[in-house]
């Protein structure tokens, strides 16, 4: 367990030291979450409320789910599919830990360092921007941080079923972009689900991809009864165990396939 | 005791067979001709405690391949081996807490950090005690002088200063095994010997077990007691330099310079040229001594200058990968 906290220490030390990144995605966030509500505002155009949800309410959405995308970013995808590449997987594998343990810890890392370079500093601009981006209760807020963090292991083994395709096709390409796009859409980040034509609407809330970010997302601004939140949080929790199953058997099957390449 | 056991161990991946221009490269999307390349075929040995073996073989030999299954992280088609009693493919965790293993291409050091931080994170990776971990740092400082570069950033050492950082990193946790594979590339003359040093240290104080793949022969002569030679998959010889040497290459070269010109024949010693006043001789260890032919023939005239030739470890190896790539075609 060590390691791994150990490993998680390092990525934020090592994010610390990258200060030009910060700054301007801070700049470009400011500038897409303004842009969101402009968009917002021009959508409602003075209704009061559209799918029972408030033009404020909507705000609030899209400041927390902006701030949500940056300590989202997974990077388990790109690490295996490099090391694969390189080689360098042999490294890892030559340690007496999990791989992907350690793999996680990195992703924590660097969502810990995020927190307090991106999420923070943004929380505060969009505070000054639209006012706080309240939660519903403290109650809501609670059952956000729980479900905002399954959403993150389901987001994460999602990254990670992605970088096993690594191992048998040693590049990932463009379809880490395509399903960077495909989830920014049928999770909700951008369009809640509830805006969707109603059957559209239905097979999205299937998915595994509303878990990440439309749950936590409906739960901080009230939009769900309490019942219901028990309901699709019990859901969530069983997308999680059940993509966690399935990564772990095609994790060892990966396992008995590695090539490593370069001499 | 052996420590290392392998048994017909095979590894067999599938290449493809790319077609050539445009055409190919489109055929290539629909059909792909894999054919199947056998890296190491059928190989067997056994490693005892404490020894240094190198395992050396040309380019494409299937060296790597072999390391990356004794180390657990590629498995073998088939096959069995064991270190320490134990199956990397079946506990690899077990095994590699037990393992050190330094590819002279690759980096395990943390390019963003100090060298030193990636010492720490090692420390917690294999769980290392407080005091055990200064202690080794310590002697392993001793023996290599790595306390003047331990708070520089990885990216600003020299290649020297960084194969020092990966071999100290793969000793931090005193594994029994070490793979060292080709630790001595791009080095210079002055660190070489150092790296040469270091494994020669840590074998002898650690009783530290290790398998050298390297294409520096002089790494070979002046560190393995034992050298494995595998080519195309197979192992092609196996035993001691010395046994090898006098194997492949039995003849030895005596010059002698005379006062005056001279040709003097001897029964155990062939002439194999003579210009002006120098004769060179060619003679087997096993049936003269040096000593003795430069006695026998100084009786008959005055000898001014002698040089003797050793068959070159170069040309030995040469010879036998030669002979190995012969033999399979």
């Amino acid at each position: 367990m060590k390691s791994y906290l150990f490993v998680s220490k390092i990525r934020i030390q090592t994010a610390l030291a990258y200060r030009f990144n910060v700054i301007s995605t801070i700049l470009i966030q400011c500038l897409i979450m303004y842009a969101m509500s402009c968009f917002w505002a021009a959508a409602y155009s003075g209704a009061e409320t559209v799918s029972g949800v408030s033009q404020r309410d909507m705000i609030t959405y899209t400041t927390i789910s902006v701030i949500m995308g940056n300590l989202l970013t997974m990077g388990v995808q790109n690490r295996i599919a490099r090391s694969v590449r390189t080689g360098s997987v042999a490294l890892d594998l030559l340690k007496p830990v999990n791989i992907y343990g350690i793999y996680l810890a990195e992703d924590l890392g660097d969502c810990a360092a995020a927190f307090f370079q991106k999420a923070i500093p943004l929380l505060l601009a969009g505070t000054v921007l639209f006012g706080f981006p309240m939660p519903a209760s403290a109650v809501h807020l609670l059952l956000f941080l729980f479900s905002f963090a399954i959403g993150y292991l389901i987001n994460w083994i999602l990254a990670a079923l992605l970088g096993l395709c690594a191992f048998k096709t040693l590049t990932l390409g463009p379809l880490v972009n395509a399903k960077g796009f495909i989830m920014k859409l049928l999770s909700g980040s951008i369009f809640p689900l509830w805006f969707f034509p109603a059957g559209f609407r239905r097979v999205l809330e299937a998915l595994p991809f509303m878990n990440i970010y439309q749950l936590p997302l409906g739960i901080y601004i009230g939009q769900y009864t309490m019942d219901d939140i028990m309901l699709r949080t019990a859901l969530q929790l069983f997308w999680c165990a059940a993509l966690w199953v399935l990564f772990d058997v095609l994790q060892k099957k990966m396992a008995a396939a590695i090539l490593i390449q370069g001499g | 005791m052996n420590i290392i056991e392998v048994s017909h161990l095979v590894k067999e991946y599938k290449k493809i067979k790319k077609e050539r221009g445009l055409r190919g490269a489109v055929k290539n999307l629909f059909v792909q001709n894999t054919e199947i390349v056998r890296a190491v075929d059928d190989i067997s040995f056994s490693i005892e405690k404490g020894d240094i073996v190198g395992y050396i073989g040309p380019n494409g030999a299937g060296k790597s391949t072999t390391v990356k299954m004794l180390s657990g992280i590629m498995r073998p088609t088939s096959g069995e081996i064991l270190i320490d009693g134990v199956s990397p493919q079946r506990d690899r965790k077990r095994v590699v807490r037990n393992l050190g293993v330094v590819f002279g291409q690759r980096s395990q050091l943390n390019w963003d950090l100090r060298l030193g931080e990636t010492f720490e994170l090692l420390k917690r990776i294999y769980q290392i005690e407080d005091k055990t971990y200064t202690e080794n740092l310590g002697t392993l400082n001793e023996i290599f002088q790595i306390d003047r570069f331990l708070d520089t950033p990885v990216r600003q050492l020299s290649l020297g200063q960084r194969m020092r950082g990966d071999l100290v990193a793969a000793m931090l946790h005193s594994p029994e095994v070490l793979f060292l594979d080709e630790p001595t590339i791009g080095l210079d003359v002055e660190a070489k010997y150092s790296v040469r040093k270091f494994i020669k240290e840590i074998n002898q104080r650690g009783k530290t077990t290790i398998i050298l793949t390297t294409h520096d022969l002089g790494d070979i002569q002046e560190l393995c007691q034992r050298v494995i030679i595998i080519n195309e998959g197979a192992i092609i010889e196996d035993g001691s330099l010395d046994e090898l040497i006098d194997k492949i290459a039995p003849y030895r070269h005596l010059i002698i310079d005379f006062y005056h010109p001279a040709a003097i024949p001897h029964p155990h010693a062939e002439l194999v040229s003579v210009s002006e006043a120098r004769s060179v001789y060619r003679f087997r260890k096993d049936e003269i001594t040096a000593a003795r032919l430069i006695e026998d023939i100084s009786h008959t005239a005055p000898i001014k200058e002698v040089g003797l030739e050793e068959a070159k470890i170069d040309d030995i190896i040469r010879t036998v990968y030669q002979q190995g790539s012969a033999g399979k075609a």
